[in-house]
């Protein structure tokens, strides 16, 4: 009767959405270690929006105010070159990558620009959304700055291999 | 381009014009509106939390509903009676108050007259405090039948303001989602950096300023309570709503206070007492409330204060004088975070990186 009861209360309250997106959100390297109702608050900050093929998610030089998690669909990274040729593609990133999260440290433009090359669902987390829930709630911070600090501490070794190899051929 | 620009600039003036002008024409219709989105926007921090914990919104809403339609009950079980005897009670006691106060100004008067005479002769008559309570209830008066429509009026309010605060919070979120879907993508993320910037600024701002004037209404009728004052909950009342307005708490609550002390004891002592209530109340106010429980930054230029106050009062009245600096505090931030915006926008124009 109680298992019942229970289990139908579970039912009634029990949001089906959310499991699937917070095991999502789980696979996103800025956000390991994060405890279920941590990832929780993280979910109400994020803002979702459907993007199409062709659609322009920032220019570079543009102040980032945002970091972009992919949800579904693809996205392109291309920087623009000094005497105005061809534009350098950077990346092309897929569903649970993110880009766009040094916006989270400095306001300042972006050093790339971002375009959508196959329809999906993107989340945008924003840094003053993001800087008023570190405030009420420092251990998230803790956890996300750690993990920002890993993932630039990967760009900067990838970055050093990469140089090296230039050096050597 | 340039032309463009222009018609896109010119049409967008238009638009902000005639909304205003519409605003303004239907301005007692949208008000109730205005105050169910302002009471979702406030409860929605408790929402997000339960539903950061993977439980439905729409239902985690309606339980709340519930839970505080039944605390609304309760509470209006408690105070309206007080609030309507004590109110009662005031009504019986004005031809009293009302005759003790034009004696003390006929008094007041007379004592002026023996002071001035001798300088002033014959012009000595002029200078009298120009006010009889009598001739200003008389004057009220005629606009009871209003004042009671605006009653009536405010029971259309209680209908809708829960029925718009209960769809804005249960569906807040897809709203909000339409809205950015419907932007193009480019400007997504400055719109939504515009909105992040307000809410986390003024978020806490006016839901500690409601906390603010909630603890002084409360502090102020325990106080008044204790001393035996007759209306500490009316007293306490008039005191928390008109808190919002820089020193009206003290002045009005306190005033009124004092006055209904005077007449109920007639005791130097009792007012003193008062007081240091109210001078007690408008510290913690200062020195607790405000840094701990409001604890922004968000400030007003006292002129900008004045000006916000009086035009709060021509546009709404009363409810115009008590959100004046809230909706002033509003539009600043706007503002500010706006022209931050272009700023930032200025700053790094040039600035590219090519690595």
């Amino acid at each position: 009767m109680n298992l019942s009861f229970y289990r139908l209360i579970k039912k009634l309250f029990n949001d089906e959405n959310h499991g699937e997106e917070m095991s999502f959100l789980r696979g996103v390297p800025i956000f390991f270690g994060l405890s279920s109702h941590q990832l929780g608050r993280i979910m109400q900050a994020i803002q979702k929006r459907k993007y199409y093929a062709g659609e322009i998610l920032f220019q570079e030089g543009q102040i980032g105010k945002a970091v972009f998690i992919i949800k579904t669909g693809r996205v392109e990274l291309v920087k623009n070159v000094p005497e105005g040729g061809e534009p350098r593609l950077l990346g092309n990133l897929g569903p649970g990558q993110i880009f766009g999260e040094m916006a989270l440290l400095e306001h300042r433009p972006r050093t790339a620009s971002a375009r959508v090359v196959e329809d999906g669902e993107i989340f945008l987390l924003y840094t003053a959304t993001l800087e008023a829930l570190l405030k009420n709630h420092p251990a998230i911070g803790v956890k996300l700055m750690r993990n920002i600090a890993v993932m630039l501490s990967a760009l900067l070794r990838r970055t050093n291999q990469e140089l090296e190899n230039q050096k050597k051929s | 381009m340039t032309e463009i620009k222009f018609w896109r600039g010119f049409f967008s003036i238009l638009l902000v014009i005639s909304l205003l002008f519409f605003i303004f024409h239907v301005w007692a219709v949208i008000l109730p509106f205005a105050f169910g989105i302002i009471i979702a926007y406030l409860v929605n921090p408790l929402v997000d939390n339960l539903a950061a914990m993977g439980l439905k919104r729409s239902r985690v809403v309606l339980i709340l509903y519930l839970i505080l339609l039944g605390a609304g009950i309760m509470l209006a079980m408690t105070l309206i009676p007080s609030l309507i005897k004590e109110a009662n009670a005031a009504v019986k006691e004005l031809p009293a108050y009302t005759t003790a106060i034009d004696d003390l100004i006929t008094k007041a008067n007379g004592e002026i007259q023996k002071f001035i005479k001798p300088i002033f002769k014959s012009k000595s008559d002029v200078i009298a405090i120009p006010f009889a309570a009598q001739k200003f209830i008389d004057s009220l008066i005629p606009q009871l039948p209003q004042k009671i429509l605006g009653v009536a009026h405010a029971g259309l309010w209680i209908i809708i303001i829960p029925f718009v605060s209960f769809f804005a919070l249960s569906h807040g979120k897809s709203w909000i989602d339409i809205i950015f879907d419907s932007t193009p993508s480019e400007y997504v993320e400055n719109l939504l950096g515009f909105m992040a910037e307000l809410n986390a600024t003024l978020g806490g701002y006016v839901r500690g300023l409601i906390i603010e004037s909630l603890c002084v209404g409360l502090l102020t009728i325990a106080g008044l309570w204790a001393m035996g004052i007759k209306g500490a909950v009316l007293l306490g009342v008039i005191t928390g709503l008109v808190n919002f307005v820089p020193f009206m708490a003290p002045l009005l609550g306190g005033g009124l206070a004092l006055l209904t002390a005077y007449f109920q004891f007639k005791s130097f002592s009792v007012l003193v007492g008062i007081a240091l209530l109210f001078i007690g109340v408008r510290l913690f106010d200062d020195f607790v409330l405000i840094p701990f429980v409001v604890g922004s930054s968000v400030h007003l230029h006292p002129v900008i204060m004045v000006f916000a106050i009086l035009a709060g009062v021509e546009v709404a009245g009363f409810i115009g004088l008590v959100f004046a600096i809230p909706v002033a505090v509003v539009i600043k931030v706007f503002l500010s975070v706006a022209l931050r915006h272009r700023k930032e926008r200025l700053m790094f124009r040039h600035e590219h990186v090519y690595s």
